[in-house]
């Protein structure tokens, strides 16, 4: 890959990452932090990577870049500091977008990220495999699961809608 | 472990004749081995007579609500062909119910926020034009150019085994803690005339524990390996020592035999030889990479351009350093997949 498709791929894909990212994670700083550190990793490997086979790879590292650091935070971070609303239902929406949002919000990590990549991307359930490092079947269950809870939620809020 | 991979019919065939070689000439051991392979269980023949019918066809005959959510979902992913589509969009149609829950599931779709956008788009890019990408399609030229340089060196320094060469930097700037005690025959090649004599190259009984530990850590370049497995193979066979278990069988063991003994296991004393000579290379492996860590010599600049040129060729290339008991230089030879070449560093 040149430095131009590079920069290419800066333009045409930095935005999706950072939003799939940030919408998993919700935090501005550290998904920022993700994309530049996925964009370097694209980079330092730049030579063996093609323009084509760049989207995939930096969903890939993106995702896996933020696991870690997921699985890093539950470490360190005491209880009270994670998610104070997870559990709250008492809140006025503004509308569905909102409600979506908060349905995401309560999802699990996996099932989260593939809906994502999915709905966001149009990603196959086999590319999201080889983004997510699951298998094609797992990827399909994941995303069931992911709309049958996302319903639900969105069923029990419905007369506020 | 040999003889479960044979067992198992994982050896090559090169070691399985050795394996049945080996048996031959121990026919108790084949009468052990032929025992054992009896205790192996063998899957039963019966099979599930009806597989088909446990089978589940996810079909619009009967949409239930047991599979409705199952539809939708099926539905909004695309996976119904064009006709299930129609069936299941006319099914809907039908029920006020049916329309309100998927209706629910067509809201699951999440679209993202365009407003959301990266803000430092411009600092990842990567300026100039394509600055990095000529310096990396230089980089292999260039240690190319580097080695066939170091090479000329080698050629001109060390023409001959009896020219005088300066000490190198890395024997003065040796840490104590380096140092290892190893046997007084500084030259690795010597001769040894006398067929009832061999004379350790190290002295494996004084070797230091941190040296040990370095030995097994330290991992030869392919085509050494290469060359140990050539040599080492039929004496594994042969003695029934692994070469798989690397430089843990290494392991210093194997030369604490004494040579009267390994000549009663049928042993000659030119494999003994060999055998000295591989576990003094791996010593030598471990000794260079602990002399190394800290100190950056011309040596290393020519292992970097040998590197290159492997990259480039994609064949495997190697400098090997030979170190006597005090840390200093005694031989050099590169090392291919097709030749090597090896030359005396006289101080």
């Amino acid at each position: 890959m040149t430095t131009e498709e590079f920069n290419k791929c800066v333009d045409e894909h930095s935005d999706n990452v950072y939003r799939f990212i940030l919408k998993n994670i919700r935090d501005e700083e550290q998904a920022r932090d993700i994309v530049q550190d996925t964009f370097e990793k694209l980079w330092v490997k730049a030579g063996g990577i093609s323009f084509e086979k760049a989207r995939s790879y930096l969903f890939s590292t993106a995702y896996h870049t933020m696991i870690d650091a997921i699985r890093k935070d539950r470490r360190t971070k005491p209880l009270e500091e994670m998610d104070c609303d997870q559990h709250s239902y008492h809140h006025a929406y503004k509308g569905l977008s909102e409600v979506l949002e908060q349905a995401l919000k309560r999802l699990p990590e996996k099932q989260r990220s593939v809906l994502l990549l999915r709905d966001y991307e149009g990603y196959a359930y086999d590319e999201i495999g080889e983004i997510t490092g699951l298998s094609e079947s797992q990827v399909k269950v994941y995303i069931y699961r992911a709309r049958l809870s996302v319903k639900k939620f969105i069923g029990s809020l419905e007369t506020v809608l | 472990m040999y003889v479960i991979d044979y067992l198992e019919g994982r050896l090559s065939q090169d070691r399985e004749q050795q394996m049945k070689r080996f048996l031959r000439d121990h026919p108790d051991l084949e009468q052990e081995l032929m025992d054992l392979e009896q205790t192996r269980l063998v899957p039963a023949a019966e099979a599930f007579p009806d597989k088909e019918g446990l089978k589940k066809q996810l079909t619009l005959d009967d949409a239930g609500y047991s599979h409705f959510d199952e539809l939708c979902i099926s539905r909004l992913e695309g996976e119904l062909t064009d006709e299930q589509a129609r069936v299941f969009d006319r099914l809907v149609a039908a029920s006020p119910e049916r329309q309100h829950a998927y209706g629910l599931y067509q809201k699951t779709r999440v679209a993202p926020d365009r407003a959301i956008a990266f803000e430092g788009k411009e600092g990842l890019k990567k300026g100039g034009a394509s600055r990095k990408p000529l310096l990396r399609a230089l980089y292999p030229w260039a240690a190319m150019a580097a080695s066939v340089l170091v090479l000329a060196g080698l050629y001109l320094f060390f023409p001959s085994p009896d020219s005088a060469v300066a000490p190198l930097p890395s024997a003065g700037h040796m840490r104590p803690a380096q140092q290892v005690s190893m046997a007084a025959a500084d030259d690795a090649n010597q001769v040894v005339p006398d067929p009832n004599i061999i004379t350790h190259q190290i002295d494996y009984n004084r070797i230091s524990p941190e040296l040990h530990m370095e030995v097994q850590n330290t991992v030869p370049p392919k085509p050494v390996l290469a060359e140990e497995e050539a040599t080492m193979q039929p004496l594994e066979a042969r003695y029934g020592i692994s070469f798989d278990a690397g430089p843990v069988y290494a392991g210093i063991r194997t030369p604490e035999l004494p040579l009267e003994e390994f000549r009663e296991q049928g042993g000659t004393f030119d494999s003994y030889k060999k055998l000295d000579r591989f576990l003094n290379r791996r010593v030598n492996y471990a000794l260079a990479s602990t002399l190394h860590r800290n100190d950056f010599s011309l040596w290393d600049v020519a292992g970097a351009g040998l590197k290159g040129i492997s990259n480039i060729t994609g064949k495997e290339l190697a400098l090997e350093r030979h170190y006597n008991q005090k840390g200093e230089l005694q031989r050099l030879a590169l090392k291919t997949e097709s030749f090597s070449f090896s030359t005396r560093v006289n101080k």
